[in-house]
């Protein structure tokens, strides 16, 4: 019963997950091999502002980072965030309050899409969401960001996902235009 | 799912008769308040040779309005206190208290003709679900509400074309669930349902009644709930069917036993046994993940590690640095082992240097075609019969 149901959500998350990366230009998400369908993957972020701690301590803005998701066998039923998100860099101090490598903490239930993942990271790291209402995994991150001006978030406010964009283009005759 | 007063549905049936053979049940949660006053009356069943308590909790003070105990239980393991009890009424039961998270436990320790649990949770009765349908052994579940006076009792029976307890289930039921969070310091404790003695006792009483009828081979109440609305005197009778997209497998697993014990057979050896296949036959643990790498969430510090998920020693399981309970990433676990994870030295260590012991379950296949074994009991045995066992290993 619920191999069948597991195994069709696994195809509809691949499906979802490759749509989403096709029509996303930051977004490059790999199915890991081990498993078919695949229950592994890795997101690879690049090319939307997140912060991180350089080696002088110093908040600065960075744009790539990298989260490995794995859909274990009993996820419809039960959730265990650690085990489904892992921080894999490349930066070794990201700057968030659900961030401290290994571990990304996002609101995450039982059968959560794949999607809904994808987009709760990009908007966890370019600090579209962020107001936890504790201390979260990273105290100082949290404590930092109660402290900053609410205008320099998100950091960066461009979508996931490319916009479709429609131009109307009329052409413009020589004469008109004199 | 039906509802129906249980006046025009249920047949009455005869008084149970005397079940054959020596019969061993497991209840699960012993020292609650449904399990407290149904110990006592397990150990009066007759054809009862063998008890197996587990609950992990010790009595409070709190408790002892709503638990079948005395002041001097205060402090102590509740499932010793129970097999104490149970021991003083029936000196030839063979009692086995084990103090432990049901997770936690062997599932070979669990293997009784019926399973009993009065839990205090949901996520403790999937489990307590997922143990019996894959030890294929019946088991009764009893829950209590005290703001509205209700006891209940399901009986569950793993079959092919019956109901467990999730095919009635939502996704709300799903999302209730207690999440694990890294950012949350420790586990949230469970609230008590600060059910009366009464309730518990009305609720353990259904279900030692309905145990009685299912050791007999008799029971009438298997797929089905009995409620008791006790502030109305009325009672239900729902039936439950099977759910053709229950989330749960409803697999029974056959189980075979391994002739060695987990401190002589070694990963490599037990890898060997695998039939060659595509992809390559691989080694699960019954469920439980092996972790690779434990972080610690609040200072970061990180210890090397090849060790299952609640198998862990305490020295590994809190932070050397801050004393915060350490916590392991899914790139860092692995579900299945096959020879190609293997690093070197890996493929000597013995199952029991993973914290495999003596009634633990592995499984050897490609997940498609899955053998399971059981681990027999070596030097460190599974709880012997007539003694106390604790088992403090989470």
């Amino acid at each position: 019963m619920s191999d069948r149901i597991y195994e069709a959500f696994l195809r509809r998350q691949l499906e979802e997950g490759m749509a989403l990366a096709s029509s996303s230009d930051v977004l490059d998400l790999t199915p890991l091999p081990d498993g078919e369908p695949p229950f592994r993957y890795i997101a690879h972020f690049e090319g939307h502002r997140g912060l991180v701690r350089d080696q002088g301590g110093l908040i600065v803005e960075f744009e790539k980072f990298m989260v490995g998701i794995w859909f274990p066998e009993d996820y419809l039923r039960r959730v265990n965030v650690p085990q489904v998100l892992t921080y894999l860099g490349p930066h070794p101090a990201p700057w968030h309050p659900n961030i401290r490598p290994p571990f990304l903490c996002a609101h995450i239930e039982p059968g959560t899409a794949l999607v809904d993942i994808l987009y709760a990271c990009h908007e966890i790291w370019t600090w579209n969401l962020f107001a936890t209402g504790d201390e979260g995994l990273n105290h100082a991150a949290a404590q930092w960001s109660r402290k900053q001006e609410r205008s320099r978030f998100p950091v960066d406010r461009r979508p996931l996902k490319r916009r479709a964009v429609q131009l109307n283009v009329t052409a413009v005759s020589g004469k008109e235009g004199a | 799912m039906k509802l129906n007063r249980s006046s025009n549905v249920r047949r009455a049936l005869p008084a149970p008769g005397l079940p054959s053979g020596d019969k061993h049940l497991v209840v699960l949660g012993a020292g609650g308040n449904i399990g407290s006053h149904l110990v006592p009356l397990l150990a009066r069943l007759p054809g009862v040779t063998r008890l197996t308590l587990v609950d992990c909790d010790c009595y409070e003070k709190k408790n002892l309005q709503s638990q079948a105990i005395s002041p001097s239980d205060v402090s102590q393991p509740k499932a010793r206190v129970q097999a104490r009890g149970a021991r003083r009424i029936n000196p030839r039961l063979e009692v086995v208290s084990i103090v432990n998270r049901l997770e936690n436990v062997p599932l070979g320790c669990l293997r009784g003709d019926v399973i009993l649990a009065g839990l205090d949770s949901k996520e403790s009765r999937r489990c307590a679900n997922e143990i019996a349908w894959r030890l294929g052994v019946p088991w009764i579940d009893a829950g209590v509400e005290p703001s509205l006076m209700l006891a209940r009792v399901n009986v569950y029976l793993p079959a092919a074309d019956q109901p467990c307890l999730e095919c009635a289930w939502s996704e709300r039921d799903y999302a209730e669930l207690a999440a694990v969070h890294p950012c949350n310091d420790g586990a949230a404790k469970t609230p008590s349902t600060n059910s009366p003695a009464c309730l518990g006792a009305l609720a353990a009483a259904l279900q030692a009644i309905e145990c009685q009828y299912l050791l007999a081979g008799q029971s009438a109440l298997i797929g089905r709930q009995v409620l008791i609305e006790a502030a109305t005197h009325r009672h239900f009778l729902t039936a439950y069917s099977l759910n053709p997209k229950c989330l749960f497998d409803h697999k029974t697993w056959r189980i075979s036993s391994l002739r060695q014990t987990a401190q002589k057979l070694s990963v490599g050896a037990i890898l060997k046994l695998g039939r060659p296949s595509n992809p390559p036959a691989a080694l699960a643990f019954g469920g439980r993940m092996l972790v690779k790498r434990l972080d610690c969430p609040g200072c970061g510090f990180t210890r090397r590690i090849f060790r299952l998920q609640g198998r862990l020693r305490r020295g590994d399981r809190f932070c050397a640095r801050c004393g915060r309970e350490m916590l392991s990433a899914g790139f860092h676990m692995k579900a299945r082992l096959s020879n190609a994870d293997l690093g070197p030295g890996d493929a000597d260590r013995s199952l029991a240097s993973l914290g495999l012991q003596a009634g633990d379950v592995i499984s050897l296949g490609n997940g498609t075609d899955e053998k399971y074994f059981e681990l027999r009991a070596g030097p460190v045995p599974c709880p012997r019969p007539a003694k106390s066992f604790h088992r403090r290993n989470s």
